[in-house]
């Protein structure tokens, strides 16, 4: 049984001069397994952040049904990674009570949370200075700080929209390596959106090509290179022939 | 370096003074000499002379600041939280904001008399109004992606208030305050010169003024830029300690 279920889900959203509506989705199928690392790839405004938004229960869908574990997504762990950390994060809160904030909403006394993030940094060898706040950190390592965030209630499903945006490439790289580790470690279902291919398909098992508006599936590839993954995985000629056939069927799309 | 620079702006204002004043280029009544104005600045407080005045002039702008904001703030929130309350005030907001405070010194004397009330009730009007403007833009337009983070860990309605909004309003409701200590020193200051009082730096100015006591009357201006200067300096250093992380 697929942990994650979009059935037959449409939505959409009215046009800014509310005479029309736009279609996002129409009648969107996917399951996912637990565990899985499911990328999405397509065009920019095509709905992939609407299809993150609908699994994390913010927005309800018009028609069809989503759930998670069976249960509808409002009653389901979430973690999300917004793709703008520098908005996302809480400058007034120190890092360990950013990471420690989904504890905070759900009751766990201060001593229990804060054991419980540094416990937590630990367990998975993260070195991230604790005391201080956001601003004081790098791109990078506030990036981190919200991937921890999401992470410390061991959701459900990780949400990530485009998260490593705006990170130098070799910080993106090793944000991969980072997210790749976590993933193992905690086998979480991930969910992430992504417009840079080569990110898309380093990190995936599966990684799905979407059309234009209203998204439908273009396209699933699958990445069978083992986990983790490392530099030499992205000059193998499988990752070379997935990524040309990614990049195929996108501009096929864009035609 | 910086500090020179910012001595020398002054230094020259007083050499310009000093020279006006030491070649009788300007009438003597009308600008006393540098020297004449700063011994009368010492002898106001060496006197005692000012100290009632000082202390009144500041309770006033004081308690009518700390009233002002304490409703301010309040009125700010629930006008940013609810469009509904915001659609309901904002003409009477913009209205009174544009209306120079000063036009409503006449109502205040008919409605409260003469006394401290009057004076002090303008002031927690002035400064509410500024704080409440400042707060309504803090909280309508909070960060959308950090009440996204708080939505989708389903936090509650309160809890997205107090952790998020409230916080990320911080920095433009410190700056409503920091408009509201200059705006009350000045409505303070007006209303004893209007309303009149017994006491009040205000009151001085005029009176000096009236007698033709000119080094009284800019040792007191003196004073009272003084004042309102280093209000705001204190007032900046506080707010750079409590949202040490605005704007980064």
């Amino acid at each position: 049984m697929p942990q994650v279920s979009i059935k037959n889900v449409s939505k959409s959203f009215p046009r800014h001069d509310n005479k029309d509506v736009i279609d996002v989705l129409r009648e969107f199928n996917l399951e996912i397994d637990k565990g899985e690392f499911v990328t999405f790839f397509g065009p920019n405004g095509c709905g992939k952040t609407t299809i993150l938004n609908l699994v994390a229960g913010l927005l309800l869908p018009d028609k069809g049904i989503i759930t998670i574990n069976n249960k509808p997504p409002t009653d389901a762990k979430i973690g999300y990674v917004f793709q703008n950390f520098r908005e996302s994060l809480f400058p007034w809160m120190r890092n360990i009570d950013n990471i420690a904030f989904p504890l905070e909403i759900r009751q766990v006394s201060k001593s229990e949370r804060l054991n419980a993030v540094r416990n937590f940094i630990q367990k998975y060898d993260i070195n991230l200075p604790l005391e201080s706040y956001p601003y004081q950190l790098s791109g990078g390592q506030q990036q981190l700080i919200a991937i921890l965030r999401a992470l410390i209630t061991n959701p459900d499903v990780l949400l990530m929209d485009e998260p490593f945006n705006g990170l130098d490439y070799v910080t993106k790289v090793n944000m991969w390596d980072n997210l790749i580790r976590l993933w193992m470690e905690t086998k979480v279902t991930i969910l992430f959106v992504s417009h840079d291919v080569e990110e898309a398909l380093f990190l995936a098992n599966r990684l799905i090509i979407l059309t234009e508006r209203p998204a439908n599936i273009k396209k699933v590839l699958i990445n069978t290179s083992f986990y983790p993954r490392n530099r030499k995985t992205l000059l193998e000629e499988k990752f070379l022939r997935l990524r040309s056939e990614a990049l195929e069927t996108f501009r096929e799309e864009l035609i | 370096m910086k500090t020179t620079y910012l001595i020398i702006g002054p230094v020259i204002i007083l050499v310009i003074w000093f020279i006006l004043t030491l070649f009788n280029i300007v009438n003597p009544l009308v600008l006393p000499s540098p020297i004449k104005v700063f011994c009368n600045f010492g002898t106001l407080f060496t006197s005692g002379k000012i100290l009632s005045d000082f202390s009144e002039t500041i309770f006033r702008w004081t308690v009518g600041l700390l009233f002002g904001v304490v409703i301010g703030v309040p009125i700010g929130i629930l006008m940013g939280y609810s469009n509904k309350i915001y659609a309901l005030l904002e003409v009477l907001i913009d209205f009174l904001r544009s209306l120079p405070s000063i036009t409503l010194y006449p109502l205040f004397i008919l409605f409260f008399g003469l006394g401290n009330l009057p004076k002090i009730l303008i002031v927690i009007y002035a400064t509410s109004l500024y704080t409440a403007v400042n707060t309504i833009y803090g909280v309508k337009y909070a960060r959308e992606s950090r009440i996204l983070v708080a939505k989708s860990l389903k936090a509650s309605t309160s809890k997205i208030f107090s952790r998020i909004v409230f916080p990320g309003a911080l920095p433009e409701i410190f700056a409503g305050i920091r408009i509201s200590v200059t705006i009350g020193l000045i409505v303070t200051i007006g209303s004893e010169m209007i309303l009149g009082a017994r006491y009040g730096l205000g009151k001085r100015v005029l009176d000096a003024s009236n007698t033709f006591s000119m080094s009284e009357m800019y040792a007191l201006i003196l004073i009272i830029g003084l004042l309102g200067y280093f209000a705001n300096r204190v007032f900046v250093g506080v707010e750079n300690k409590i949202i040490h992380w605005r704007g980064k």
